[in-house]
């Protein structure tokens, strides 16, 4: 009995899940005044004008370009970044050390809209404001916190003996970082690399207001750009958004086993 | 190869905690000696500071007859093998080993010979390939030997490389890790909180109690003749018995409740202050204790079964001794609390020995075998 609620239990929660997924699956292979009569109805026959319009338009393309490029080069960043900077507060155990940890998790809590002026005026100073480049730096700064946390969390679970081992064998740290710590991290930065992707490829205001539109939209401004102010086509709405999202299902897909190994190691000794 | 030399050397924590205080050791150039003692007595603490991985507070540390304490690890030219072997779990048996070859730049088809070398002289020539997941517990400790060997080093240090095998295990890799010890000449300082592999292996045993060394010993001599309380209940295996008794000068006997045991005049020639001390502590090896027949004289204690171990060859037979006479074994552990009921005793009895829980019996003490230490613990001369 008590398996039988367990299976209903997961039912539901998968339903509650993969229902919205579902809606732009099936909306995205079905015609405009289907979907606004019967948004659940399965797309029978289906149709791919939604999709080829999208695709032929050229819009989800570049916005597509875009995030890769973006959400690519700032995951890149912060893999690096982070993973090294974690390294260093656990070796370094020190009281700088434990400070500086403790100011990059205050990063965790800031909320973007409350620091976004700033940081607008900090990449203009720099010449970085409306492009990639500003973009990129400003989302590693922000999601390489979480990334160090992550890191963190995971290299508590590499024994300290493989370090202590490698320096007595006369390596330096930073051998041992490129030799035998970040082989070690690998289903760590499956975590990092998922999450902070979807995040940064889902991300909608940074890009909106730090790009601008002279750059091209990602594609999540492409998405809110392409709701017109007096009518909607939910057809190329639903398959834009298909397009969209199909690039983070697969990415994910591949990472997945790595990714919950990530997230549980340092849970147990 | 090159000595050891530990001179007053104190590991004292921010906190002030001491974990080794003033210890003061030399090993000698090709011997093995044993850092034996409890958890928490200061044994690996001291291992990692020869090794470079702690700091030292106070003394000095020599290697080779060259001061140590502020010279990197990797520039001491010792080898390590860690308790939990640490192998690089990504890299294969060959580059493990190689690990230390690749750091210092050596060309890799030398590194592939040497590694060759040494796995063929620890069996491991057919697993070099392998990955260290996919060994054994005995295989990886192997590596892990390959991999402290292959630097040749001036010293091994060895930090309870053997506690992860299981028993029959462990007995074969004393043996191994003796064999190749004594082949390469290199000295060796070996840790463990076993004794037996500190008995078995060490040229001489230093025995250290809360970071402080009791005694540095060769085992037998460490056996017949420990320093103190704490070495005589710590050294043997079952350990050694210790009882309280009143000293009656006058009749020249040990007193505890009922029992009376007469001191030998060999025991006073060669101890003369056990007269002049009210009360001694009286340390029994099992060997040194017999189950006697009722009708038998001599120095005995009566008692009750508590426990028999049947190992085949020998009996350990545990006895409770009548009367109140206190058992100091717990006290001499270092444990709180004595043992609940009457003084227990452990007697060695042959294989075939009868003995049942329960049953009365009489305890035959050889009191010349016996060792005698006044109550702080310090033997009686």
């Amino acid at each position: 009995m008590k398996r039988q609620i367990r299976a209903l239990v997961a039912v539901v929660a998968s339903a509650l899940f993969l229902f919205p997924l579902y809606l732009v699956i099936a909306n995205a292979l079905k015609a405009d005044e289907e979907i606004v009569n019967q948004p659940a109805k399965p797309p029978l026959p289906p149709t791919l004008a939604g999709l080829s319009a999208v695709v032929e338009g050229g819009e989800v393309t570049a916005g597509l370009r875009n995030s890769v490029l973006i959400t690519g080069s700032t995951i890149a960043l912060i893999m690096v970044v982070a993973s090294m900077l974690a390294f260093a507060l656990h070796v370094s155990n020190s009281r700088l050390g434990n400070a500086l940890n403790a100011v990059i998790l205050f990063g965790l809590i800031l909320p973007t809209p409350v620091i976004l002026i700033p940081v607008f005026r900090v990449l203009k100073f720099l010449s970085l404001q409306n492009s990639f480049p500003g973009l990129v730096l400003f989302l590693c700064a922000y999601y390489a916190p979480f990334a160090v946390l992550v890191y963190r969390g995971f290299l508590r679970s590499v024994p300290k003996d493989l370090i202590e081992a490698a320096l007595m064998d006369g390596a330096s740290y930073r051998f041992i970082y490129w030799a035998v710590v970040l082989p070690l991290l690998r289903p760590a930065t499956a975590s990092v690399l998922v999450i902070t992707g979807v995040w940064v490829w889902n991300d909608f205001l940074n890009p909106l207001v730090l790009l601008g539109p002279l750059q091209g939209n990602t594609v999540t401004v492409g998405l809110y750009r392409s709701v017109g102010q007096f009518s909607i086509n939910f057809g190329e709405l639903f398959a834009y958004m298909l397009v969209a999202s199909a690039p983070v299902l697969g990415f994910y897909l591949v990472l997945q086993r790595h990714f919950v190994r990530g997230l549980i190691a340092g849970a147990t000794k | 190869m090159a000595s050891v030399q530990l001179a007053n050397v104190t590991k004292e924590y921010v906190s002030g905690t001491a974990a080794v205080s003033r210890l003061t050791l030399d090993v000698a150039d090709g011997e093995l000696v044993v850092l034996v003692g409890p958890s928490g007595c200061g044994k690996s603490t001291a291992l990692r500071m020869i090794a470079g991985l702690e700091s030292i507070t106070e003394g000095d540390l020599f290697i080779g007859g060259e001061r140590m304490n502020d010279v990197a690890s990797h520039e001491r030219d010792i080898a390590m093998v860690f308790q939990s072997y640490a192998l690089y779990p990504h890299l294969t048996v060959g580059e493990n080993m190689g690990f230390s070859l690749r750091v210092g730049r050596v060309p890799k088809r030398e590194r592939a010979e040497r590694v060759r070398a040494v796995a063929r002289t620890l069996g491991l020539d057919e697993l070099i390939d392998r990955k260290p997941r996919e060994l054994s517990g005995g295989q990886r400790q192997r590596v892990a030997m390959g991999r402290a060997i292959i630097r040749e080093p001036q010293v091994f240090l060895m930090d309870e490389p053997l506690s992860n095998l299981d028993a029959k295990l462990r007995s074969e890799m004393r043996a191994e890790i003796s064999d190749l010890q004594a082949r390469l000449g290199v000295t060796t300082i070996f840790v463990t909180h076993d004794q037996v592999e500190a008995m078995t292996m060490g040229h001489r045993v230093a025995v250290l109690r809360e970071g402080e060394l009791q005694q540095v010993a060769a085992p037998y001599e460490l056996y017949r003749h420990p320093a103190n309380l704490f070495v005589a209940s710590f050294i043997g295996n079952p350990s050694m018995s210790i009882l309280r008794f009143a000293v009656e000068a006058e009749h020249r006997r040990l007193a505890a409740g009922p029992a009376r045991l007469d001191i030998p005049e060999p025991v006073l020639a060669r101890r003369p202050g056990l007269l002049g001390t009210a009360e001694a502590l009286v340390g029994l090896r099992p060997e040194h204790l017999r189950l006697a027949g009722d009708a038998e004289s001599g120095n005995a204690l009566d008692g009750v079964v508590r426990g028999v171990e049947a190992l085949g060859s020998d009996t350990f037979v545990r006895v409770e001794c009548a009367g109140s006479a206190e058992s100091a074994s717990d006290a001499a552990a270092g444990g709180e609390s004595p043992t609940p009921g009457g003084p227990m005793v452990t007697v060695r009895a042959p294989g075939s020995a009868s003995a049942r829980p329960g049953q009365h019996c009489r305890v035959a003490v050889d009191l010349d075998e016996a060792h005698f230490f006044d109550p702080a613990g310090d033997p009686i001369r």
